[in-house]
């Protein structure tokens, strides 16, 4: 696995490289090459010239690390928030998922698939706690996101997270990659180090479980638009 | 995908997944078209399927935990790293403003703080020493004749009746601009509206005389096809507070908007419901020009006026398009009239109306008609009657938008007639104006 997420060939930082990216983030200005500090143009580039980016320090690293925040820090805290049903912990994994990251790419780390990455290193922090914290959370120690929804709304995503989170950890990772994230299985087992039929099959269980749990509740989950 | 047996329930997720072949797809299809059970299943799925997205959706990034990450690294948090929810659900309002708000103790203190400030003023408004609806006092009249002092001996009656006398010409002021902008938790509004200050006379008929031999022997005349445009160059400031939701559960999220309520909050059907309801308390204040002067052959007449006003809605939302209210107003004028009679002398009278009126609000803001994703005109019509005889009508039209979920922009055409009875006659005050607001969201 490890081998699939340092390919370093891929985005080594070399010299060849970070001349092609000056001509992105550079333009020459009547003669004198004047800097293009919009954030914009690091939209255009992808996670991996980004990552490499990263190695190179200064405000380039910043718009290229902003730009990959903003990228997956979404599924990130999704990630770490569904995994760990904390909204406290998740946040601090999730805080340093991120300075993990970048400090790897510092440290000239190389990454082939950086969202793979990101969520490899969120997956094991995220086991690391729970590893070292209690088995077991209490209902009503279960905190609840503060969705941002209609009051009924807000009660039935009460509902899922809930019925999420008494899912069996291996079975809860993989629906939320799945079905929240939509990664396809190749993705997910690049991440879990899993077979794919075995992925797939937790899917799917983890799915008729859900529906198990839910089912009290589906034609109102109907109304969850 | 295998090509080995799969029993239904798994064709079912194979299906769903994507990864079953055209032959093992028939092969679902004919079970479902004879297993009831299995497409029962099969819908639930889905559905869970849509609602796990839906729920994705909602699963933002808190700005505090943003705002940490870049702390911890040293960088300054740059506004475009605010992560986009992935999928973007239709109605996905969460954003980066949400933590900044999240504390309800402090929206809610900063809420009641302003209303206790608008509280203070209304109550200092009515503690004015003029007391009751409508006050005028013989030591209001003063000269400021340059050649000669006004040497009169004047019962106050008398006076406040001769006095208003020029009102029952029918002096129409339009341009004081205090245009209501009554929407939104806290508001702030500049307004400048201008030009056009009319002042128009429509007397009893031709060249009628108005004797005010009583105020200082004063002779004026009115044509009555006389009309003058005077620039009345109004600017001025508006704060309107309004304490929106109320009953609405605490820490729960409240309707933010401006002026109105949310569409998707509300189901279709009527059903009492707290978070419908909601309260707003404005404050409006402004200035109108000092001078709008007219100039007849033998007087001359200038007329000045400030305005004064509280209002408190309470709202309900009917449905998702319409909301009706009751509302309660508290007007309060400083009109001064000034008179040149034909010995040059500069009469001044001042009046103070007070009105208190209650009324009726009603607003229209199509759910369904969006110009952008959080953009939707508005319409709303309030009608009142109050003290001293007064009608109130007002319409309203405008646009607002939501921003970051923090703040509502909203940008409004006002234009609203206030009639009420003085001692001998009728005055009206127009007030008309473009509004552009802003408001925080309660969450």
């Amino acid at each position: 696995m490890k081998d699939r997420l340092s390919k370093g060939s891929e985005t080594t930082t070399s010299t060849q490289e970070r001349d092609a990216l000056s001509r992105v983030v550079v333009a020459p200005d009547h003669g004198k090459r004047k800097r293009m500090a919009k954030p914009t143009r690091y939209g255009d580039l992808d996670d991996g010239r980004l990552y490499t980016c990263l190695n190179a320090g200064g405000s380039e690293a910043e718009l290229a690390f902003a730009e990959l925040y903003s990228r997956y820090s979404h599924r990130i805290y999704g990630y770490c928030m569904t995994m760990l049903g904390h909204a406290e912990e998740a946040n601090d994994v999730f805080q340093d998922t991120f300075v993990k990251f970048y400090n790897s790419a510092v440290k000239g780390q190389t990454v082939a698939n950086v969202p793979g990455y990101l969520f490899r290193i969120a997956r094991n922090l995220c086991l690391n706690h729970k590893r070292d914290s209690k088995v077991t959370i209490e209902f009503d120690e279960i905190q609840f996101l503060s969705f941002d929804d209609s009051y009924e709304n807000k009660e039935l995503l009460k509902l899922l997270q809930t019925s999420i989170d008494l899912l069996e950890d291996e079975y809860r990772e993989a629906l939320i990659l799945r079905e929240i994230y939509g990664m396809n299985y190749a993705e997910m087992a690049e991440i879990t180090e899993d077979s794919i039929p075995a992925l797939r099959n937790r899917v799917w269980r983890a799915k008729d479980k859900l529906r198990e749990i839910l089912s009290p509740y589906l034609s109102e989950l109907s109304n969850l638009k | 995908m295998d090509q080995g047996y799969l029993p239904p329930e798994d064709l079912m997720h194979g299906y769903l997944d994507g990864v079953i072949d055209p032959e093992q797809e028939s092969a679902l299809f004919e079970e479902l078209g004879r297993n009831p059970d299995l497409r029962r299943r099969f819908n639930e799925q889905q559905n869970i399927r849509s609602s796990l997205k839906y729920y994705g959706g909602k699963l933002t990034v808190p700005a505090a935990a943003t705002s940490a990450v870049f702390e911890k690294l040293g960088m300054a948090t740059p506004v475009a790293s605010v992560p986009t929810p992935i999928p973007p659900p239709a109605n996905s309002a969460a954003t980066v403003a949400d933590s900044v708000m999240q504390s309800s103790l402090v929206r809610y203190g900063l809420t009641a703080a302003l209303a206790v400030v608008v509280t203070l003023v209304t109550l200092l408004m009515m503690d004015d020493d003029t007391g009751g609806a409508l006050t005028s006092t013989a030591s209001d009249i003063v000269s400021k004749t340059p050649a000669r002092t006004l040497d009169m001996d004047v019962p106050v009656d008398g006076t406040i009746q001769r006095a208003a006398g020029a009102s029952e010409t029918g002096m129409t002021t339009a341009g004081s601009a205090l245009a209501g902008l009554h929407t939104g938790s806290v508001d702030g509004a500049i307004y400048d509206n201008a030009p056009t200050a009319a002042i128009t006379t429509s007397g009893e008929g031709q060249n009628e005389t108005i004797s005010l031999q009583e105020l200082a022997n004063a002779q004026t005349s009115f044509d009555e096809s006389e009309s003058f445009a005077a620039e009345s160059l109004s600017k001025g400031a508006l704060l309107a507070v309004s304490l929106p939701h109320l009953g609405a559960p605490h820490g729960s999220r409240a309707v933010p908007t401006v002026g109105d309520f949310q569409a998707a909050d509300f189901p279709a059907v009527f059903l009492p419901d707290a978070r419908r309801f909601k309260m707003r308390v404005n404050y409006i204040g402004g200035v109108s020009s000092p001078d709008a002067t007219l100039n007849t052959d033998n007087a001359a007449l200038s007329n000045s006026q400030s305005s004064e006003n509280v209002s408190i809605d309470l709202m309900y939302a009917l449905d998702e398009d319409w909301s009706l209210g009751l509302a309660y107003g508290h007007e309060q004028f400083g009109q001064v009239f000034r008179f040149r009679n034909e010995d040059n002398r500069l009469l001044e009278f001042r009046q103070n109306p007070i009105i208190d009126w209650v009324g009726v609000t009603g607003r229209y803001r199509p759910a369904d008609f969006s110009l952008f994703d959080a953009t939707a005109p508005y319409a709303e019509v309030q009608l009142g009657y109050g003290t001293t005889d007064a009608f109130l009508g007002r319409i309203s039209a405008g646009v607002s938008t939501r921003l970051f979920n923090l703040v509502e922009l909203d940008a409004a055409w006002h234009y609203s007639e206030l009639m009420y009875s003085i001692p001998g006659g009728r005055n009206s005050s127009l007030k008309r104006g473009f509004t552009l607001g802003f408001s925080y969201a309660v969450y």
